[in-house]
């Protein structure tokens, strides 16, 4: 929105701002009442996966999550999506939010871009890699080359298991 | 003859017993036992309440994101919410942060979620917790991740309804901001709870009641549909917080 | 005129982010997390990265977390949802090693 910052409920009372000194409270100069205030969150970056995309930027992301709003939020938005299409497919599209080229900078075609996460009705969350992943966390000495061996995986388009 | 019942079954039936038709029934992260209760009361006798439970495709009626539901609950127009804590402290205040030193934690937890918004401004907010021990409600939060008592000045809409355990159910004094025991389930005992509670639990207006089990009618509707929708968000749950047949 | 065309290689893309930048992540813990964007960001080795996660959290933040590219990182919860904790983010937060900005 280009603001500095702006005002949330609640808060006041919580350890937040203890912890938060960013976090300020004012008073409400609507009102009797104290009120939080917040700065605004506006990322260098940001790296969202979309269905689809056309070649300029416009893109078809998941309704049920925010990343249309880290898409308008953001300085400049990689976006890597499952498949590149036409501009007028993205228009008539029904399904999840259209996110317009105005918001993004970058688009990858990068087919399984979310796996082992789920991505709509493309494939549904690996458990297994997943759960193999909290395994290999346990064991500090061996979990960074398990990372790099995973990332490894996924950059020659291979699957993350 | 009482039927068999797993103590989730009882919980979510305390829970959905409480909502009144019409009332809005919102269900965040993290919550098994509050998103079967919302489906309970609305396969029994709230049919007409809203539901909304994030994570879950069939009760998610938003067009973006999670923005319209924190902006329905910072506008009041939650009647419940559900918020649990790995600590919970003698003034209903909830710990999702942080056991220990915040900057170098014993234990780091997920984080509040927007407990720290949604516990001021939805009407009734129910504390649920699926144990019940000296070391989950405690004197005093290792770190407040919201608060059910708050200085007059701070604009609070709502608050703390009452806190559900697989033993009790526990209330707010209102004059003394000090939870008290508001009923036992059936097989546990006063002893029991205080026992395994970090802080003096006074009984509420000097008595605690039983708390009353799910009826045949209610298992069936858990054990039946509510499971079945249950199962869509959360299926390792769903496989063994609901009994087997009944009778 | 048509618009400017912005299809382009990965590492191409990934040139967008500077070591110590504030890099947003889409997804929510088990859905939509842009991990292969993040794998190879691991690989090309940009690092001191404040992540921001939005707002809800979870397998990707992990992946640069335990990778060892972010510095700090700011959610309002992270997790694995019924899966438990994210355990790179829980390891590290609990040795001190990294820097948590919690949001409301």
């Amino acid at each position: 929105m280009g603001l500095p910052f702006l005002p949330v409920r609640g808060v006041i009372g919580t350890d937040y701002t203890v912890v938060r000194p960013d976090f300020k409270t004012i008073k409400n100069p609507y009102g009797a009442d104290e009120i939080l205030v917040v700065p605004a969150v506006s990322p260098d970056v940001s790296l969202i996966h979309a269905f689809k995309a056309d070649k300029f930027g416009n893109c078809i992301v998941n309704s049920s999550i925010d990343d249309a709003l880290l898409a308008r939020a953001s300085q400049k938005v990689i976006v890597s999506a499952e498949e590149i299409v036409d501009t007028e497919e993205l228009k008539t599209s029904q399904r999840g939010n259209f996110v317009s080229r105005i918001h993004v900078d970058a688009v990858v075609h990068m087919p399984r871009g979310a796996a082992p996460t789920s991505c709509g009705s493309y494939y549904s969350a690996d458990i297994e890699v997943l759960k193999s992943y909290q395994a290999a966390a346990k064991d500090p000495q061996t979990f960074s080359s398990y990372v790099k061996e995973f990332c490894l995986r996924l950059r020659d388009g291979g699957d993350a298991a | 003859m009482t039927a068999y019942y797993t103590p989730e079954e009882l919980m979510a039936t305390v829970i959905a017993r409480q909502v009144k038709n019409g009332e809005t029934i919102a269900v965040g992260t993290f919550s098994p036992i509050p998103s079967t209760a919302a489906i309970l009361a609305r396969e029994s006798h709230a049919p007409d309440s809203d539901v909304y439970i994030m994570g879950s495709r069939d009760w998610w009626p938003f067009s973006e994101g999670s923005q319209e539901f924190f902006n329905m609950a910072q506008k009041g127009r939650f009647d419940y919410f559900f918020l649990s804590g790995a600590q919970i402290d003698r003034n209903g205040s909830i710990n999702l942060h942080t056991i220990g030193n915040y900057h170098q934690p014993k234990v780091r937890l997920p984080g509040g979620a927007g407990s720290s918004m949604l516990y001021y401004m939805v009407k009734k907010v129910i504390l649920f917790k699926t144990d019940h021990t000296v070391k989950s409600f405690v004197e005093k939060v290792d770190f407040v991740t919201s608060a059910a008592v708050t200085p007059p000045s701070v604009h609070r809409l709502g608050g703390l309804h009452f806190v559900i355990t697989p033993m009790a159910v526990l209330v707010l004094n209102k004059e003394t901001g000090s939870l008290e025991l508001f009923s036992v389930h059936p097989g546990h005992s006063v002893e029991e709870v205080r026992e395994n509670t970090g802080f003096e639990l006074p009984l509420f207006e000097g008595n605690a009641d039983e708390t009353k089990p799910p009826t045949a009618e209610e298992l069936a509707l858990l054990r039946g549909p509510v499971k079945d929708h249950v199962t869509k968000i959360y299926p390792a749950f769903a496989k063994k917080a609901f009994g087997g047949e009944i009778g | 005129m048509l618009p400017a065309e912005k299809l382009t290689s990965v590492h191409d893309a990934l040139s967008l982010v500077s070591d110590g930048a504030q890099l947003g992540l889409g997804g929510s813990p088990l859905t939509m997390n842009p991990v292969s964007l993040a794998a190879n960001l691991i690989l090309q080795e940009t690092g001191n990265l404040k992540l921001v996660v939005a707002p809800i959290g979870g397998f990707v933040a992990d992946l640069l977390i335990a990778a060892g590219s972010a510095d700090s990182v700011e959610f309002a919860q992270l997790g694995f949802e019924e899966l438990g904790m994210a355990p790179a983010f829980r390891q590290k937060t609990q040795a001190g090693e990294i820097t948590v900005l919690d949001h409301t």
